[in-house]
């Protein structure tokens, strides 16, 4: 059973991309289907908020692209995690860690 | 490094701008026949994969301004984009964009003619240094000079001065007693420099005046403010009034000039009435009158000054306005002519924010063209104001910098507002009001 998609958070969305290059190169649409999986189908990254997520992290330097050959050995363009990208990525995960326990705290207080 | 590759994509952005286009359209394209093969392997048909691709990347040209918005040096690029479109635009449109310019260039023009008018007259007395030192027929200029008083009583403890050195001249300096003078801190450092004033001898002007002796200094009193608020302290020599000779130049001035009186009291005492009996059982055929208090005495020295200010406000002001208006009026007229086109844009994937822009481009194009027309006539006006207006400058450059700059900022400010409400426009009611 699909859960509901949810709305990303601000700033989340960036998280999860790095997250979803850290195993290899992927394109837009793997990384897209990548997401999906890994949060079981919660997010579903639309092109509308994807491609401009990557171009603006790739100009922030975080990743790199190339173009390539698909599975189906049509031309598409690979994007990859540079050593900043690496960086970043602690920093988002640590910031999340405390959002999430803050965020947890805060539900169980009565 | 994290600043180099961000000036790397800057740089791209600007001048490959045509390949960054291409790989954008190529990886959209590229990414909608990937989620279409999906589909088909899915099990849809075709046209079903299709549409179900394009439905799921929600509109090609749309993702693509999204991402443009995200790049770097993306305004740069866009401004230049609409600037050149509000070019061809009001060139489509000679009449309407010369009434357009017409308007800000008077405005401008006005202003910035005005301004250089008050701020000639009235700002900058005269174009020259020292102009007080200027006389009428004869070249004094390289001369030492000096504004010469005729001082009695406690003149120095009376004002407030403080004596810096030596002694002051007092009553008891009498016509047979040696010539002697005090002067100010600003002539001593003016004209003796690192010299001892005490003792120096001064000579106002021999024979010309029929000041003949040299005068001795006696004391250094330190500046006051006098006749010029917030000026330089003029060089000021200080003569006993016993020791001016009858038979100078100075004597006769000091007859037919008024001669000024001040009184210091302690606290707030009425003593004009006082004063007047005192003086009239004095000297009953003089008459005393014109009493102010050295705060008025003040207050009115910066009279003019203040004066020239409020003229210019209000002059800049109304300039300022008519700019706004006149901005404002055309850009409001433009969204509404082309309410359809805008819609359309919408609808093909412009975002409000491009809009907006698209508007401001207008506005600043106008503002350019206005500025470039204002200042030629403000230079026109300015000649022919210089014509018979004595010691214009009309082509003072910081004052036109200065003004073009400002007007800009107006003019940007002024269009803020239609750009908003062309941003605003609902794509569907625009497209249909046709």
């Amino acid at each position: 059973l699909d859960p509901e998609p949810t709305t990303l958070l601000q700033g989340t969305l960036d998280l999860l991309i790095l997250k979803s290059l850290v195993a290899g190169e992927l394109h837009g649409l793997g990384i897209s289907r990548r997401i999906k999986q890994i949060t079981s189908g919660t997010f579903v990254v639309k092109p509308g908020s994807l491609f401009p997520a990557l171009h603006r992290m790739e100009e922030e330097g975080w990743i790199s692209s190339f173009w390539g050959d698909s599975e189906n050995n049509r031309r598409a363009k690979y994007y990859r995690l540079t050593k900043p990208g690496r960086k970043q990525l602690e920093v988002e995960t640590k910031r999340w860690g405390r959002i999430s326990w803050a965020i947890g705290q805060a539900l169980e207080t009565t | 490094m994290q600043l180099f590759t961000k000036v790397r994509s800057l740089l791209r952005n600007l001048f490959s701008w045509r390949r960054v286009e291409k790989d954008l359209y190529e990886e959209v394209h590229s990414h909608l026949e990937m989620l279409t093969e999906e589909n088909l392997r899915a099990g849809m048909g075709r046209n079903e994969a299709e549409r179900a691709a394009r439905i799921e990347l929600g509109g090609i040209e749309q993702v693509k301004e999204e991402v443009r918005e995200q790049r770097i040096g993306n305004w740069i690029h866009s401004v230049l984009c609409d600037c050149r479109f509000a070019l061809r635009q009001l060139r489509k449109a000679p009449g309407f964009t010369a009434i357009a310019v017409l308007t800000l260039a008077l405005g401008i023009g006005a202003n910035a003619a005005l301004f250089a008018v008050v701020e000639s007259v009235v700002l900058r007395a005269l174009p020259y240094t020292h102009a007080d030192r200027l006389t009428k027929g004869k070249d004094l200029a390289h001369r030492p000079s000096a504004r010469v008083t005729a001082v009695s009583g406690d003149y120095a403890s009376t004002l407030g001065a403080p004596l810096l050195r030596g002694r002051m001249v007092n009553d008891d300096d009498t016509a047979s007693a040696p010539p002697v003078v005090a002067v100010n801190e600003s002539l001593a450092k003016k004209y003796f420099g690192n010299m001892d004033p005490l003792q120096q001898q001064i000579i106002l002007g021999g024979k010309e005046t029929g000041m003949e002796e040299a005068l001795t200094v006696v004391g250094v009193l330190g500046d006051q403010v006098d006749s010029k608020v917030g000026g330089i302290p003029d060089p000021m020599i200080f003569i006993p009034y016993q020791q001016v000779p009858t038979t100078s130049l100075f004597y006769q001035a000091l007859l037919t000039t008024m001669v000024n009186f001040v009184v210091k009291t302690r606290g707030d005492l009425a003593v004009v009435s006082a004063m007047r009996t005192a003086f009239h059982e004095a000297a009953p055929s003089l008459a005393l009158d014109n009493f102010k208090t050295m705060q008025q005495v003040v207050d009115e020295n910066i009279f003019s000054q203040r004066m020239g200010l409020y003229l210019t406000g209000t002059f800049a002001g109304l300039a300022v306005l008519m700019v706004v208006a006149g901005l404002y009026g055309v850009l409001a007229q433009l969204v509404s002519y082309r309410r359809h086109e805008i819609g359309i844009r919408m609808a093909l994937g412009a975002t409000r924010q491009s809009v907006a822009q698209m508007i401001l481009g207008h506005g600043a194009v106008l503002i350019a063209a206005g500025l470039g027309a204002g200042i030629l006539l403000a230079l026109a006006m300015g000649q022919l104001v210089s014509s018979f207006l004595y010691a214009l400058r009309p082509t003072d450059f910081w004052t036109y910098i200065g003004v073009a700059i400002s007007l800009l900022a107006v003019g940007l400010l002024a269009s803020v507002l239609p750009a908003r409400r062309a941003a605003s426009i609902e794509p569907m009611q625009a497209l249909r009001e046709e």
